[in-house]
C-alpha cells in the first residue's frame, strides 16, 4: 500500500486561531500532513510553532475552526465519533503528574478500560499485558509518588496502552525525565513501535529525532519541511533559521568537514560517527 | 580565602513531617558557592535537587545540619530571610506559569515596586533586565505576556528576578521545554550575566550537555544524598558511576569514550562539541603519517 490508502490520521488544510486579548493568535495555518499506519513520525518546530496543537488536533481534543481530521475515517468534528477516535489515539503528555489518577499504579493503568466498560477479565488481560509491555510489572502495587519521573512516565504510556490505541502520540513526554529516565521511555516507545503501534513524537531534543522514519518540521503554524532524519540533518542551516539545531554528533562531523576531515556521512549516532572516523586513513591510532 | 556566599553543611530535611505520609527528601546534602562561582546541582528526578536550593533563600528552613547564606544562619527561626531573597534570585522551574501581571513591563516591574523603588529606578530596572535578557525594551514593554513564545515569557519570567539585581541566581532546569535556539539563547545571556556583572549562578540541570558547556563546579545528588563534588572535568570522567544515578555524560563525551573503545588515541577530557572537534583533529593530524 502507498500514499493515501495507509493514511491512519489525515489532516486536511486545517487552520486553528485562539483568542487572546486584544485580538487572536494564529496557531496552525492550512496544515495537511498524514500519520501513516506502522510509521515512526516526529514533529519538532520552535516554541510556538503549533506543535502542540496539532497533537491536539490528532484526537479531537481540539476541533479545527478550519479543515478537517479525520482518524481511520473518522471525523474528530463529529461527536459522536469522539469516545472512538480517543480510543484509537492515545496521547502521553510532559508532565507525568498530571496524568497519572489512582493512587495504585495498576489501578491507574486499569482507569482507562474501566471506562470503557470492558467485562472484568478483559481489563484484568489488558492490564496485565500493558504492565508487562512497558517492563512494571514490579511495580503494580506501588503509589505513583514513591516512582520516578521515567518509572511515571511508563505508567502513564501503560494506562494509554490498555485502551489499545493504534497511534501513540507522546507530546514532549521525555521532557521533564533525567537521562536514564529518558532513555527508559524511549526503549519502551521503541518496542511498542516494533510491535506495531504507531509513534507520533513531538520533541525538542534533536537526539531523539534520528529514531524517527520521518520527521515534520514545523514553523509558524505551517509545515515547512518534511524529510527523513538523515536529510533534514544535512541542512544545518537551514534547522537554525527555523530556530532548531542538529545533533551533537552531526554538528561535530559538520566542524570536522569544515577542516578537512570529512567522515563521508551525516552521522545520527555516536556509534556511526566513531565508526565512520576510526575508517579514515590516518586516523588509526 | 573569602567565606563562601552559601554554605550547607549535612542538611536534612522531610516533607509532611510526623504524619503516616511522611517522606524524607534531603539526608545530608552539603553545598558550597563563592562569589561569582558557577556551580552546577546535578540529579536524577527525586533526588531533592528543588528542595535543596530552596533553602538557599529561606524558602525552606533546615530541618536538621546547617545553611548560611550571606553570613546569616538559616536555621535559626529569628533570623528573617526576606532581606536574603533581593541577593539570592530562584528562578523556579517553568517559571512562566508564574507570570500574572498582563504587560511584560510590568510583570518584571513588580519586584522592584515591592522593595519600594521610586519610578525612575523601577523603570531602569526593568530596562537593565530585559536587555540582560535580550527582549528589546521598545518591542516588548507592552506586549500581553499571552501572546509572547514559551522562550520569551521564560525570559520575561527571568527578567523578573533579575530585576531585583540579585548577587546570586539559582535556576531550577531553566531551558526544559524550550526549543534548541531558546536553549541557546539562554545559555548565553547566563553567561554574558556571569562575565559581564560577576553574578554567581547556580545551574539545576539534567541536562548533561548543558551542565558541560555552562558550568566550573558540579555537585551530584542522589535520593537526597550529595554522592559526588568536583571541577566538571572530574566528574564527567566517572560515567559508570553517573549512569548508576540515573545521569549519563555529554554526548561530546559518549563519542570520546566510544573512539578510545575503537583503539583511537584522544588527548584530555572532551566535554563539548569544541573538545571534540579539536581532539579528533590533532589525533587525525598527528597519527601514523606523522
Amino acid at each position: 500500500m502507498t500514499g493515501a490508502a495507509d493514511a491512519l490520521i489525515r489532516v486536511e488544510s486545517v487552520s486553528v486561531a485562539y483568542p487572546v486579548p486584544g485580538g487572536k493568535v494564529q496557531a496552525l495555518t492550512d496544515v495537511s500532513l498524514e500519520v501513516r499506519r506502522g510509521e515512526w513520525l516526529t514533529i519538532i518546530g520552535h516554541n510556538g510553532s503549533g506543535k502542540s496543537t496539532l497533537a491536539k488536533l490528532f484526537n479531537g481534543l481540539i476541533i479545527p475552526g478550519r479543515g478537517s481530521v479525520t482518524v481511520d475515517g473518522l471525523s474528530t468534528a463529529d461527536d459522536e465519533q469522539r469516545k472512538r477516535i480517543r480510543q484509537i489515539v492515545g496521547m502521553v503528555f510532559q508532565d507525568p503528574d498530571n496524568q497519572i489518577v489512582a493512587t495504585i499504579v495498576e489501578e491507574d493503568v486499569a482507569f482507562g478500560p474501566e471506562n470503557l466498560g470492558l467485562p472484568r477479565a478483559e481489563i484484568i488481560e489488558r492490564v496485565a499485558d500493558a504492565m508487562r509491555r512497558l517492563e512494571i510489572e514490579d511495580l503494580r502495587q506501588r503509589a505513583p509518588h514513591q516512582l520516578s519521573g521515567g518509572q511515571k512516565q511508563r505508567v502513564a504510556i501503560a494506562g494509554v496502552l490498555a485502551m489499545r490505541p493504534a497511534v501513540l502520540v507522546l507530546d514532549e513526554s521525555t521532557a521533564m525525565l533525567d537521562p536514564s529516565g529518558r532513555t527508559e521511555v524511549l526503549q519502551a516507545a521503541q518496542a511498542l513501535h516494533r510491535d506495531g503501534v504507531t509513534i507520533v513524537a513531538i520533541t525538542h531534543f534533536m537526539g531523539e529525532v534520528v529514531l524517527a522514519d520521518r520527521v515534520v518540521v514545523l514553523a509558524e503554524g505551517r509545515v515547512a519541511l518534511e524529510a527523513q532524519p538523515r536529510d533534514l540533518f544535512a541542512q544545518p542551516e537551514r534547522l537554525r533559521e527555523l530556530e532548531l539545531d542538529v545533533p551533537q554528533v552531526t554538528e561535530i562531523a559538520a566542524r570536522l568537514r569544515a577542516r578537512g576531515v570529512d567522515v563521508g556521512l551525516v552521522p545520527l549516532t555516536v556509534a556511526e560517527l566513531a565508526d565512520a572516523y576510526v575508517r579514515l586513513p590516518r586516523a588509526a591510532a | 580565602m573569602t567565606e563562601p556566599i552559601i554554605e550547607v553543611r549535612d542538611l536534612w530535611h522531610w516533607y509532611l513531617r510526623g504524619t503516616p505520609l511522611e517522606s524524607v527528601a534531603l539526608q545530608g546534602a552539603s553545598f558550597t558557592l563563592a562569589a561569582g562561582e558557577v556551580v552546577g546541582i546535578m540529579g536524577h528526578t527525586g533526588s531533592g535537587k528543588s528542595t535543596l536550593v530552596q533553602h538557599f533563600n529561606g524558602l525552606l528552613r533546615p530541618h536538621r545540619g546547617s545553611v548560611r547564606v550571606f553570613g546569616s544562619d538559616l536555621g535559626d527561626k529569628h533570623v528573617d530571610p526576606r532581606p536574603l531573597r533581593r541577593r539570592i534570585g530562584l528562578v523556579f522551574q517553568f517559571p512562566e506559569q508564574q507570570l500574572f501581571d498582563p504587560t511584560v513591563a510590568d510583570d518584571i516591574a513588580f519586584g522592584p515596586r515591592k522593595l519600594g523603588c521610586d519610578h525612575a529606578e523601577v523603570r531602569r530596572r526593568v530596562q537593565g533586565a530585559m536587555a540582560a535578557v535580550g527582549l528589546p525594551f521598545d518591542t516588548f514593554k507592552d506586549r500581553y505576556t499571552f501572546g509572547l513564545s514559551g522562550g520569551e515569557m521564560r525570559k520575561v519570567a527571568l527578567a523578573g528576578v533579575l530585576a531585583l539585581e540579585p548577587e546570586v541566581l539559582v535556576l531550577d532546569e531553566p531551558t526544559a521545554g524550550l526549543d534548541p535556539r531558546a536553549r541557546r539563547d539562554l545559555l548565553n545571556v547566563l553567561r554574558a550575566l556571569h562575565d559581564e556583572r560577576g553574578t554567581a549562578l547556580v545551574f539545576v540541570s539534567h541536562n548533561m550537555d548543558e551542565v558541560a558547556e555552562l558550568v566550573t563546579r558540579v555537585d551530584v545528588l542522589a535520593d537526597g544524598k550529595t554522592v559526588m563534588s568536583g571541577p566538571v572535568r572530574e566528574i564527567f570522567r566517572e560515567e559508570r558511576r553517573l549512569r548508576e544515578l540515573g545521569l549519563g555524560v555529554p554526548a561530546a563525551t559518549e563519542l570520546a569514550g566510544a573512539l578510545r573503545e575503537r583503539g583511537v588515541a584522544l588527548r584530555g577530557d572532551v566535554l563539548t562539541i569544541d573538545d571534540a572537534v579539536e581532539a579528533m583533529m590533532w589525533t587525525s593530524s598527528s597519527s601514523p603519517a606523522a
